[in-house]
């Protein structure tokens, strides 16, 4: 099968706490020089949330230094790596691609839509390989 | 089948009204998508993603499997009646299906209702757009 991947150079990992509030824009608040000086070669998400159904409900929206948004509502389910099997066996542990330069953390956020356990703080990681 | 590098995406809502058989679904203009080059598009059911960013309910697999896309590039309709199912990526082993490289016309293009079984009214139908500008 001619699956196309890449050799990533380094991950990081950040570990992100979102506020289960519907529309709520949870601004990934970080200042990553190693994020926002690199270009990101893929994502993937690991997640510790109570229900593995609540990543259905997350997005990610990513904006660079120039406040363009480059991925606008991109699902999280979408993105999910090895250690939820449910999800990622049906993505068949497939890694996404991405070519992102100049992102600006501070300016992207993730939005969770559906308070099915309201004020809960999800842990949420988002590892970026470059 | 290869995978493609994504550059931008951008997520599109589609909401199908009142549902009826056969009935066609145009797309609303998209600004950020006016112009670009799209080169994959992938949709969700209910199992990938519960709520819609604007709180509506995402159609379900049996659903979706109802419904077929044609989009437009200019006045030609290049992608013609495909089926939804087969953009969804748990669907196609993970994979994001990739297009040759449309401009597509958004406004043009349009969802079909083929059977209206599994589909409820005012359902959702997300399709993620990774494109080129």
């Amino acid at each position: 099968m001619n699956y196309r991947s890449r050799i990533f150079n380094k991950v990081l990992t950040l570990k992100f706490t979102i506020k289960n509030i519907a529309n709520l824009k949870n601004y990934l608040s970080y200042d990553v020089s190693e994020i926002s000086n690199n270009v990101i070669k893929g994502i993937s998400v690991s997640y510790y949330f109570t229900s593995p159904g609540q990543v259905n409900q997350g997005y990610l929206t990513i904006v660079n230094k120039s406040f363009e948004t480059v991925l606008f509502n991109y699902p999280l389910t979408d993105l999910q790596d090895s250690t939820d099997p449910p999800s990622a066996l049906v993505l068949d542990y497939k890694l996404r691609l991405f070519n992102l330069k100049d992102i600006s953390l501070r300016d992207s956020y993730i939005i969770v839509n559906d308070c099915f356990i309201p004020s809960t703080l999800l842990d949420l990681n988002l590892n970026f390989y470059y | 089948m290869t995978q493609p590098i994504i550059e931008k995406s951008y997520l599109v809502e589609l909401n199908v009204g009142t549902v009826s058989t056969q009935k066609q679904i145009n797309f609303q203009f998209v600004p950020q998508l006016e112009g670009a080059t799209i080169y994959s598009i992938q949709t969700f059911a209910t199992t990938d993603l519960s709520v819609s960013p604007n709180g509506g309910t995402v159609v379900s697999l049996l659903g979706l499997a109802e419904c077929t896309v044609t989009f437009a590039v200019g006045d030609t309709q290049d992608i013609f009646l495909l089926p939804c199912t087969d953009l969804r990526s748990p669907t196609i082993f993970g994979f994001q299906r990739m297009f040759a490289n449309k401009k597509l016309n958004l406004t043009k293009s349009f969802v079909t209702i083929n059977a209206i079984a599994s589909i409820a009214n005012n359902n959702v139908i997300l399709f993620n757009f990774i494109y080129r500008k």
